[in-house]
């Protein structure tokens, strides 16, 4: 089986400019350095799933292709936000089998280790390639 | 669709939805989206199909028209993407919405979305539920 590939990507204010414009989502806490920093986190945090793009990019790349086959199933829950200027690392526990699909443990986590998601993705197994 | 003239913001708080209540179906287009987010946020690569991070965008696009705006102060707790079938780069999709639950929990009171995500053909692509905290 394929190994999952370890993702990285630094989060910055372009990064969270882009998704803004893109989701429509401009809450200030997100595009305003000034309003944010008054704010409860002390400054800029990331639109949550910004934190998730690093583990679709690396499904991507462990699965090949371009978009996300059918079967798929990615269970995320969130625990810190991503502040501007996080490095964030997606990398995955070895794989298990159960009844048939691959399931893999997957934590995202910034630069100081803490975990800002954990995941659980759920993939049959026909659609994994051999390594 | 455009977000023109849907604010930024909602008035509306989460306490004043219901669990049951149906909002939508909107249509969304993926061309404008999908090559930008395939790797770094905004950075071009093409492909055939829509990449994952097209499904939380598109939703949180869905979610402002629904409720007029995003309602301030919501923290994304959790969200669960079961895929279907695969979405092209270009496609069209019309996305409804439902308010599937609602409880009071540590962190405030937690308002579970359902969102069904159909391709033109009315093919159901993508399910996908998020839950939105509201700390009072």
């Amino acid at each position: 089986m394929r190994p999952f590939p370890e993702v990285v990507h630094t989060v910055g204010q372009g990064a969270i400019d882009a998704y803004a414009a893109l989701s429509g989502d401009c809450n200030p806490l997100h595009v305003d350095p000034d309003y944010a920093a008054a704010g409860p986190f002390g400054g800029v945090i990331a639109h949550g799933p910004i934190a998730l793009q690093v583990v679709w990019e690396a499904v991507a790349g462990w699965l090949g292709g371009s978009g996300v086959p059918p079967g798929v199933c990615l269970d995320v829950a969130y625990r810190a936000p991503t502040r501007l200027g996080d490095t964030l690392t997606c990398r995955a526990e070895p794989p298990t089998v159960h009844a048939g699909d691959v399931v893999l443990s997957i934590a995202v986590v910034g630069q100081d280790g803490v975990e800002v998601l954990q995941a659980l993705l759920v993939v049959p197994r026909g659609i994994v390639p051999p390594d | 669709m455009s977000l023109e003239g849907v604010p930024v913001l909602s008035e509306l708080r989460y306490a004043e939805l219901s669990a049951g209540d149906r909002l939508g179906s909107f249509v969304e287009e993926l061309a404008p989206v999908s090559d930008q987010l395939r790797g770094a946020i905004g950075v071009v690569a093409e492909g055939e199909h829509a990449p994952g991070g097209v499904l939380p965008l598109v939703t949180l696009r869905v979610l402002r028209r629904a409720l007029r705006g995003i309602p301030p102060g919501g923290v994304l707790v959790r969200q669960r993407f079961t895929v279907h079938a695969p979405l092209p780069a270009g496609a069209s999709v019309r996305v409804a919405v439902r308010v599937s639950a609602q409880r009071e929990a540590h962190n405030g009171l937690q308002t579970t979305f359902t969102f069904a995500v159909h391709q033109a053909d009315d093919l159901a692509a993508v399910v996908e539920w998020t839950i939105l905290a509201a700390p009072e």
